[in-house]
């Protein structure tokens, strides 16, 4: 079995890219593949509380996150780096999410077949 | 090798359909096998039958429905990204009563099922991002 990685790396609003790659992972998900999701780069904004994303009139990445275990990507990856740079604790995230140093996120880059990088 | 493609530039936004062109016509040509092409983000827009190309300027949809007939490669474009960037074959635009069908001859609309299916039979999955 294949096992599939999903990397958001965009910010969340910035295009349709962020949530289209998140119901990628879920349909592979729903596909019977293990897949996984990583978070890096301006993606790791998509955890920011109070989202208002009504003045865009545009859906809630972060309700799409909170029910990626419902759908069962739970193996949830956010770079160490990143929520440094962007001033963010894991701690207040709606989901459990494991947290990567640089070289961890390469080996996780190496344990998957296949990456969809959005 | 057996390919799948995945392609996720709009044609004028980004530079993917070009390097994807050029990807699958260079494994083509090496003996590998490209089975089908993935439209998936603004890269639907590579399915637009009403774009018109500037004259000296590759038509990055005429060049995929060429490959896809001299290779038999299937043109596959995500249907959730396509309704809502205005890609409809007839059934959608019918369905939708948008009045008029803007997807080109020879791309198909699909569910990412297929992708799935695709992911799991082929070697490589390679994506050209926006």
């Amino acid at each position: 079995m294949k096992k599939v990685l999903a990397i958001v790396s965009r910010p969340p609003y910035a295009g349709a890219q962020v949530v289209e790659t998140l119901e990628a992972a879920m349909v592979t998900r729903a596909f019977d593949l293990p897949t996984a999701v990583l978070f890096r780069g301006l993606g790791v904004t998509a955890f920011q509380e109070n989202q208002a994303p009504e003045n865009l009139g545009r859906k809630s990445v972060a309700k799409v996150i909170t029910a990626l275990p419902t759908y069962e990507v739970e193996d949830l990856y956010v770079c160490r780096d990143s929520l440094a740079k962007y001033q963010l604790e894991s701690e207040h995230f709606s989901v459990p999410v494991t947290i990567l140093s640089g070289s961890e996120i390469a080996s996780l880059i190496g344990e998957h077949d296949v990456v969809m990088a959005g | 090798m057996k390919f799948t493609i995945a392609v996720h530039g709009s044609p004028y936004g980004s530079t993917s359909h070009q390097h994807a062109l050029a990807f699958c016509h260079a494994s083509v040509a090496a003996g590998h096998a490209v089975e089908r092409v993935f439209f998936y983000h603004d890269g639907v827009y590579g399915a637009l039958s009403t774009t018109v190309t500037p004259q000296d300027q590759v038509d990055v949809t005429h060049a995929w429905q060429d490959l896809s007939k001299t290779e038999s490669i299937e043109l596959c474009v995500c249907i959730a990204n396509a309704l809502k960037r205005g890609v409809l074959d007839p059934n959608e635009a019918e369905r939708y009563e948008t009045g008029v069908p803007t997807m080109a001859p020879g791309f198909q609309i699909v569910g990412l099922g297929l992708l799935v299916d695709a992911i799991t039979s082929s070697d490589r999955y390679v994506e050209f991002p926006a």
